[in-house]
């Protein structure tokens, strides 16, 4: 008993030992490779934030994370490995190994599906090939970037990439409503989630759509709240830039004195730097300048300088607008034979249906963004509109079911009211059958009692007729034979006369039938004399049927005892018992006191009417008859009730 | 037990059953007393009675007709002012209330013994 009982208590405490480890076990595991990948995360964050402080410590720490990440096959981190590695050939100014590694980075962050870096090395493979010219894969860089930021909500690659593609608009598409469109979405971002720096690229995007729109004013109030963003020490470049906005500016308004007043600005910034873009820039705008002030040969100088500078670049819209400019030189020199040369050169190195189709097919692909975009939004919708429909169906089919619950339980519950109410009639129908029943029970019942009653009532006009009939005769055995006659039925009508008056219909507590029995016996043959008769039956109860032969027995023995017991005696006593010995056993004891019978009287007296009533009614009851005669006369009757 | 012709008593029967009271007449008069009347019903009985003016009766409560010997004793009480005995076979308790309210001189059981019959009459009449 103990020992299940401590068995009862172990299993529990086991399975529980159990479930820890194997919970430790797992948790230890899991913890330990997130502590790698986290140590690795570090140290890329490390060397991002080293880069353009310290690039070889910043390597160093990449270097240290792309190995580990290839020991434990964590495949984010060799993917980041790229990007980083990209982005340190990018600040080193090697571009083309640095796109080559955004590449690849691309290829693998959208094969495992990491979008945490994957718009930012958009964005920078984007400005790489802008700047090789290679203006529709940017376009395609940037908008991929921007898919992704905008799925991702990265607000900042967002607006950076926004930037961009004005970029992309004012620079090679010339759609510059598109580029200001793209602007104001990206200043309302940035406003929104307070990015500062990205404020001032903006600014500088918007000086450069209005100055190509020829909304000069405008332009000045961008490109001068640019050059307030700008800072001229921390970033020069950008400060440059928005330089030349202006200068663009009083280019086109022909300020030639404004124009080399902000040239002069520019020039120590330029120096201060390296920067082959932003040079080739600043040598235009001055042989534009010199151009507008009229110096004309100094102007063509320059733009000879500027070519010889991009010979080995493929700057093919730079190419364009010095080949441009020289045009118009030649031409105010009116050096025609020259203007033409130049401009059949130019037809040969440059295909402009080429660029045109190049320029198109990024409109396109603009459109075609646009388009998606367009369709995203309408499936995002339809998407919350199904949603919508779902939770309506939903909500219909769950009232639906309650409805079916609540009808189940109604008609269950009337059902329910139903059989109890009939029940109820059926109830009452049973009650009212059984107060018909009792009714007619009480109806047979006083019949029976009218039956009892009315044999008696005819067994005492026999009576009466025998009474009349022995008034004839004055033959004393006559009389005599008409007195016993009666007498016998007397005792019948007694036994209907008790049954109509007890309660009971059919069984008989004899005790009070055999006292009245014997009281009107002696009442018939009592010679003034004292004769007692003693009845002693118990509580036994007999069938009518065995109740009349018992009486009429009864009543022979009674009479034969008062008639010739206590001949020459003054008293007697006569004991009658009655016993229920078993279930079918009873016993009749009658004896009296008196004289008895001689054996030679005996014999006659077994020819009597009174003894063979005896033996035949013993022989009805399938009894038995003893008798013997000393002090007492006893007879002792066995009968089956 | 046989009594005097002079002053023989009148009594008048009231019961159906005539083999009954044929022995009973026959009973009575062996006790001495004069049958002056038969009848089994209600009806009868009021109309022989205004001539034959007996002395006690003797009344069967159950008789032929709607009416009982309970309603004639009624009658007996307030019109004539004869005495009566019930005969009867009847014991139940409410037979015995309805009679016991008529004030009856006696109330005899059937079936009776001469004497019974004898000392209920001579009850009834105040002797003994």
């Amino acid at each position: 008993m103990k020992n299940s009982r401590m068995r009862f208590y172990l299993l529990p405490l086991f399975l529980m030992v159990i479930y820890g480890s194997a919970t430790y076990a797992f948790q230890t595991n899991v913890s330990l490779l997130q502590k790698d990948t986290a140590i690795i995360n570090d140290w890329y964050t490390d060397a991002f934030l080293s880069m353009k402080d310290d690039l070889k410590k910043s390597d160093d720490f990449i270097n240290k994370a792309w190995k580990m990440s290839i020991d434990i096959a964590y495949e984010k981190g060799v993917s980041d490995g790229y990007y980083y590695t990209g982005c340190v050939y990018e600040q080193k100014g090697a571009m083309n190994v640095a796109s080559r590694y955004f590449e690849k980075a691309i290829s693998l962050y959208v094969q495992g599906q990491f979008l945490d870096n994957l718009p930012d090395c958009y964005r920078r493979l984007g400005e790489i090939y802008m700047n090789q010219g290679r203006n529709y894969t940017a376009l395609l860089n940037f908008l991929n970037g921007l898919h992704v930021a905008e799925d991702q909500r990265d607000y900042v690659n967002q607006i950076e990439l926004s930037i961009q593609l004005a970029n992309y608009h004012n620079r090679v598409s010339k759609d510059y409503d598109g580029a200001i469109s793209v602007l104001n979405n990206a200043e309302k971002l940035a406003n929104k989630q307070i990015y500062l720096s990205a404020f001032g690229p903006i600014y500088l995007q918007y000086g450069i759509s209005y100055c190509r729109q020829r909304n000069y004013e405008q332009a000045r109030y961008y490109v001068r709240k640019a050059k307030q963003e700008f800072d001229v020490t921390s970033s020069p470049d950008n400060h440059l830039k928005a330089l030349f906005v202006e200068g663009e500016i009083y280019e086109k308004l022909l300020d030639g004195e404004q124009l080399f007043a902000v040239l002069n600005q520019a020039k120590p910034l330029l120096d201060s730097i390296v920067n082959d873009s932003l040079e080739t820039t600043y040598g235009l705008l001055r042989a534009k300048a010199l151009y507008q002030t009229g110096d004309y040969n100094a102007a063509l100088a320059a733009c000879e300088e500027l070519n010889t500078k991009l010979a080995d670049q493929k700057r093919e819209d730079d190419q364009y607008l010095i080949f441009a400019l020289q045009f118009k030189i030649l031409y105010a020199l009116r050096d025609f034979r020259k203007a033409d040369q130049l401009f059949n050169d130019y037809e040969y190195t440059r295909d402009s249906l080429y660029t045109a189709q190049y320029i198109g097919q990024g409109i396109e692909m603009s459109e075609n963004y646009k388009l998606d975009k367009f369709k995203r939004q309408i499936l995002e919708q339809e998407l919350k509109l199904s949603n919508s429909i779902y939770q309506r169906y939903g909500f219909i089919a769950g009232i639906a079911v309650l409805l079916i619950i609540l009808g189940i339980l109604y008609f269950h519950f009337r059902e329910k009211d139903k059989l109890a109410h009939r029940e109820v009639i059926k109830n009452s129908e049973i009650s009212v059958q059984n107060e018909i029943l009792k009714q007619t029970n009480r109806h047979n019942e006083l019949l029976m009692r009218e039956i009892h009653h009315r044999v008696k009532n005819n067994l005492q006009i026999i009576n009466s007729l025998l009474s009349l009939q022995a008034r004839k005769t004055t033959n004393r055995e006559v009389v005599e034979m008409m007195k016993e006659s009666r007498s016998r039925i007397n005792s019948i009508a007694l036994i209907h006369n008790k049954l109509y008056q007890q309660q009971s219909l059919n069984k008989l507590n004899i005790q009070d039938y055999i006292e009245q029995l014997g009281v009107h016996l002696l009442s018939i043959y009592n010679n003034n004399k004292n004769v007692r008769i003693h009845v002693d039956t118990g509580e036994v109860t007999l069938d009518i049927d065995i109740a009349i032969p018992v009486g009429l027995i009864l009543t022979e023995l009674i009479t034969n005892s008062l008639k010739y017991a206590f001949v020459e005696r003054e008293d007697g006593e006569i004991y009658i018992h009655v016993k229920h010995n078993g279930e079918n056993d009873y016993e009749l004891i009658f004896k009296d006191n008196g004289i008895g019978i001689p054996e030679a009287k005996l014999n006659q007296n077994n020819d009597t009417l009174g003894f063979r009533l005896i033996h035949s009614l013993t022989k009805q009851l399938a009894g038995i008859i003893h008798y013997t005669f000393g002090e007492f006369s006893l007879y002792n009757i066995r009968f089956k009730g | 037990m046989k009594k005097d012709i002079a002053i023989m008593e009148r009594i008048y029967i009231v019961e159906d059953q005539m083999i009954i009271t044929l022995d009973l007449q026959h009973m009575l008069e062996d006790l001495g007393y004069e049958v002056c009347g038969i009848s089994p019903s209600y009806h009868e009985t009021l109309n022989n009675i205004e001539v034959v003016k007996p002395d006690l009766i003797l009344l069967d409560i159950f008789l032929q007709g709607d009416k009982t010997g309970i309603d004639l004793a009624h009658v007996l009480n307030q019109n004539y002012h004869i005495p009566f005995i019930f005969l009867t076979s009847h014991t139940d308790d409410q037979t015995v209330k309805i009679a016991k309210e008529t004030q009856p001189r006696g109330y005899l059981v059937k079936p009776f013994k001469l004497n019974e019959l004898y000392a209920a009459i001579e009850m009834a009449f105040g002797r003994t």
